[in-house]
Order: structure tokens, then C-alpha cells, then sequence
């Protein structure tokens, strides 16, 4: 009876833990849900709001942060972009979607690089 | 969305295993490669073309479509003197080397170091700024060229055999084709210093089967067409469209 009581505490903390695990994984599909309905309408402000709170809520969450990368794109937040794309590539580096997603960013990215370096500023 | 691309997607949702995907367009700005800000008045001053006889009067056709996109998509004045500035200048340079009509090739040699020299001039463009209110000049080289293209090309075609099985053969035909070159060098100078704040070559290539009869001039509206983009793309800022997913 006397060591079924550590055992219970170690169950009941391993129960806790992987309820709060769930918990925070319904509150980040519930984010990437409605983020999802506004970034199809064009509201992408909201839409990273969303993206980035479902990262904050469950940041394994390799689907929040390839739209949090999208949104922030969109957005003009290229540096930020990159980071959630490779953040999100760390997470599931054999993901598809992720990286034709992260490769058409780079292929978008190089094209501005390439016009910067070439500006010159008028005098 | 092309066929290639939906099959990349196809096999992408297979091969995640996700349960659900959205494709989503994306719009992202892409800035010009000269800030402008610094001009009012914009003057597209003439080009450079070779003495051979054309169809098309290219420069004079380059400076009036250029005027009217430049009006309709940057926000600086476009001057429209009654003759490019440039093309004066050539013509006194002809005069001196030859009689008009056919030149020799020294001539035409001579003519190309006088053009050139005449566009890499500071003190050429300072000049034409004090005249013009000292805008941002627009000038520079095209040529415009006809090409035979005809040749063997591959081919690929889908054989049944008397069972119905179908079969690819590939084979190679003579096919003729033929298409225009346009080329263009635009210099992008400051008429306050007569610096040359950047330079950029554009080329484009349409091919047409043998049958299709294009004058030169709609070939060469078709080629400005794709080139007009990139040549905005130096003074305005534009935007690269694409497509995103995201997931769930």
C-alpha cells in the first residue's frame, strides 16, 4: 500500500500532464481553425494573430507555424517568415506542404534580395 | 493552377498524411529597383537603333509606349518633347559620318562608338537636364530581329497497337518556325549630375509556326508586352503573386 502511493502521484501527474498537452493542442486547432476562415478572407492581420497564438499554445505545432510563416509573408514580414517556415521544417522536416512552401518563399525571397542589391540610391 | 501543380499537391497530401489543406493566394510587395522619389519629371530621351532599314520605327514606338505606362503607373510628369532629344543628337552624328541611306559597315561601326559615347556622356545629360527641368532620362539601345527558327524538334506521340494497347513513340520533325528578338538597353540617368544611376538589359523571344502570318509591329507590341513589367519594376514597386498552403 505504501509504495502504491508514489505510483499514484506519478499516474495522476502523467494524466495531468498529457490533459494539459491535449488541452493546449484543442486551443491551437481552435485558433488554426478560425485563423484559417479569415486568412481565406483576405483578413491576414487576424489571421497571424491567430496563427501566433496557436504557436504560442502548443509550439510543437508544426502546422501553426507554417501558417503563422504564411500570414507573416503575406504580410511583408520576411525575416519572420523564414524563421517560422524553418522553425516549422525542424518539426517535420519530411512535411510536403511546409517545404514547397518554404521553397517558394526562398525562390520569392531571393527575387527581392536580388532587386535590393541591385538599387543604387539617387544622389 | 497548373496540371503539374496539382499533381505535386496530390502527392504532397499523400505523402504528409495531413488531414486537411488550403491553398491560399498570396500578394507581397516587391520593391522598385531605383527610388524615384528625388525626381517630379520623367523624360524618356530616345534609343539607339542600328541603321539597318525595319518595320517598325522602334524608337519612336519605345518612347510612345513607355510615355503612356509611365503616365498611367508612376506618379512623376512625363515630359513629351515633339522630338526625342537622343535622336537629334544621332542625326547631327550620322550627318557627320555619311551620306544618308546605306551605310557602310566602317560607318555603321563609327556610328555605334559616337551612340555609345553620346550614352555614356555625363556632361551629354547634364545639358539636356538644364533644358528639361533636370528629370530623371530614360534612354538607351534596342534591336529588334527577325529569326529562323526552323529545325528539327522532338515529338512525342501516343501509338496504339492492333490489340489497343497504347504506346509512346518519340520521333523528331522538321518543323519551320520563325519569330522576332527584341532587346533593350535601358540607361536610367540623373540629368541633375548626368550620372548613370542604373542599367539594365531586357530580352525576349516569340516563335511562331510558319502558317501564323504576325507583322513585326503586333510582334513587337507582344514582346514590349512582357517586357513592360520589368521595366516598371525598376521605377515603381510591384508584386510577386503566388499560392500558399496552410494547414490545419
Amino acid at each position: 500500500m505504501r509504495t502504491s502511493v508514489p505510483l499514484l502521484v506519478l499516474v495522476s501527474g502523467a494524466l495531468l500532464a498529457s490533459a494539459a498537452t491535449l488541452a493546449a493542442e484543442e486551443k491551437a486547432d481552435r485558433q488554426i481553425d478560425f485563423g484559417l476562415k479569415v486568412a481565406q478572407k483576405g483578413l491576414w492581420q487576424e489571421a497571424r494573430f491567430r496563427f501566433e497564438r496557436a504557436a504560442k499554445a502548443d509550439p510543437q505545432n508544426a502546422a501553426a507555424l507554417n501558417d503563422l510563416a504564411v500570414a507573416l509573408e503575406q504580410m511583408g514580414d520576411f525575416a519572420g517568415a523564414r524563421q517560422a517556415y524553418e522553425k516549422a521544417l525542424e518539426l517535420k522536416p519530411n512535411d510536403t506542404y511546409i517545404q514547397q512552401n518554404y521553397d517558394l518563399f526562398r525562390e520569392a525571397d531571393d527575387k527581392r534580395n536580388r532587386k535590393l542589391k541591385k538599387k543604387r540610391p539617387t544622389p | 493552377m497548373t496540371a503539374r501543380r496539382t499533381l505535386v499537391l496530390a502527392a504532397a497530401l499523400a505523402a504528409s498524411g495531413c488531414s486537411s489543406m488550403i491553398e491560399v493566394p498570396v500578394d507581397t510587395p516587391l520593391q522598385s529597383k531605383l527610388d524615384v522619389s528625388s525626381f517630379r519629371r520623367i523624360l524618356i530621351a530616345g534609343f539607339v537603333t542600328d541603321l539597318e532599314d525595319s518595320d517598325v520605327d522602334l524608337s519612336a514606338e519605345t518612347s510612345r509606349l513607355l510615355q503612356n505606362q509611365l503616365r498611367s503607373n508612376t506618379q512623376l510628369q512625363v515630359l513629351e518633347p515633339d522630338r526625342p532629344p537622343l535622336q537629334t543628337a544621332l542625326e547631327t552624328a550620322l550627318e557627320k559620318i555619311g551620306e544618308g541611306g546605306s551605310y557602310s559597315r566602317d560607318e555603321k561601326e563609327k556610328f555605334r562608338l559616337e551612340a555609345d559615347r553620346l550614352l555614356q556622356d555625363p556632361e551629354f545629360w547634364r545639358k539636356m537636364g538644364e533644358e528639361y527641368q533636370q528629370p530623371l532620362i530614360v534612354a538607351g539601345k534596342l534591336d529588334f530581329e527577325s529569326q529562323n527558327r526552323s529545325g528539327f524538334q522532338p515529338d512525342e506521340r501516343v501509338v496504339r497497337s492492333a490489340q489497343g494497347q497504347p504506346s509512346l513513340v518519340r520521333s523528331s520533325r522538321f518543323m519551320e518556325r520563325k519569330g522576332y528578338v527584341l532587346s533593350a538597353d535601358f540607361y536610367f540617368i540623373d540629368s541633375k549630375t548626368g550620372e548613370l544611376l542604373h542599367k539594365e538589359r531586357f530580352s525576349e523571344e516569340v516563335l511562331y509556326a510558319e502558317d501564323q502570318r504576325i507583322s513585326p509591329l503586333s510582334s513587337y507590341f507582344e514582346l514590349m508586352d512582357r517586357l513592360l513589367p520589368n521595366f516598371l519594376g525598376v521605377l515603381t514597386p510591384q508584386r510577386i503573386r503566388g499560392t500558399r498552403v496552410l494547414l490545419r
